[in-house]
């Protein structure tokens, strides 16, 4: 690599390191531990560089290298990847810093209690701009794969923020009504 | 698991549209990422890359001194 192409692979770095924290920022459960997977994954990037080709994308390159460290963090810990009831994730997603208004922890809750295959899948799709292909390949799975994590993702959060009664997700007035007529019958 | 993709309707029968409540969703979780987006960079990672730089330079200048500082990052 030429020294114009290192300084150039830094700029780029720097460039996507917005998204590539909120990408761990949503991924992880805890907000520390996101900016540890960062800086572990910026040390990669970095050890690595050869092997990323200047010209193709160095955010998806550098997606999968967090991805990948991600979870061999939570093998390595022997965690749980799947948080399903929620219980860590209650007590630890709120960092109130992070998500400015009260509605992002909401949705950031809800977001932690997916199980982690389908937040990864809805984040990089629906957030992160990468297309069902590239999000297969970040994942190393097939395009089906995440279109069905995405979409169990999406009845996931759904439910959760009717749930919890965000007022744009509780039913709207018509549906409640029929709800309390056929509680009624 | 759950394959049935089609759950929605089959729990709201009386239900708002879904493609409605999903493009809700859809919005939220925009809102919510760029809200993590814009948060300004901790100086932590621009402090980092700046030694990532420098080590790799002197590793240049003195090949063999530097480098192993530089190597002793990367985790296997």
């Amino acid at each position: 690599m030429s020294e114009a192409e290192e300084k150039s692979f830094k700029r780029e770095l720097l460039a996507s390191l917005p998204s590539l924290r909120a990408f761990a920022i949503s991924l992880v459960q805890h907000g520390d531990r996101a900016d540890d997977l960062v800086q572990d994954t910026l040390m990669k990037a970095w050890a690595n560089q050869h092997s990323f080709q200047m010209g193709t994308n160095i955010k998806a390159w550098l997606f999968t290298i967090l991805r990948n460290e991600f979870y061999s963090k939570m093998r390595k810990q022997g965690r749980e990847v799947r948080d399903t009831d929620g219980l860590m994730t209650e007590s630890m997603a709120v960092h109130p810093a992070q998500y400015g208004h009260l509605d992002m922890q909401d949705f950031k809750v809800a977001l932690d209690k997916l199980p982690s295959d389908q937040r990864e899948a809805i984040i990089l799709v629906g957030a992160s701009g990468f297309s069902y292909e590239e999000a297969a390949e970040i994942c190393g799975c097939a395009v089906g794969t995440i279109k069905s994590r995405v979409s169990r993702a999406r009845l996931g959060l759904k439910e959760t923020l009717e749930v919890s009664g965000g007022a744009d997700y509780g039913p709207d007035n018509e549906s409640a009504n029929s709800t309390m007529r056929s509680f009624s019958k | 698991m759950y394959e049935t993709i089609d759950m929605t309707q089959a729990r709201r029968p009386n239900g708002a549209d879904p493609s409605d409540s999903n493009s809700k969703i859809s919005m939220r979780l925009r809102q919510y990422y760029d809200s993590v987006q814009e948060q300004e960079i901790p100086k932590r990672f621009l402090d980092l890359l700046e030694k990532l730089d420098e080590a790799e330079n002197a590793a240049k200048a003195e090949p063999g001194v530097a480098k192993g500082e530089a190597d002793t990052n990367e985790r296997s």
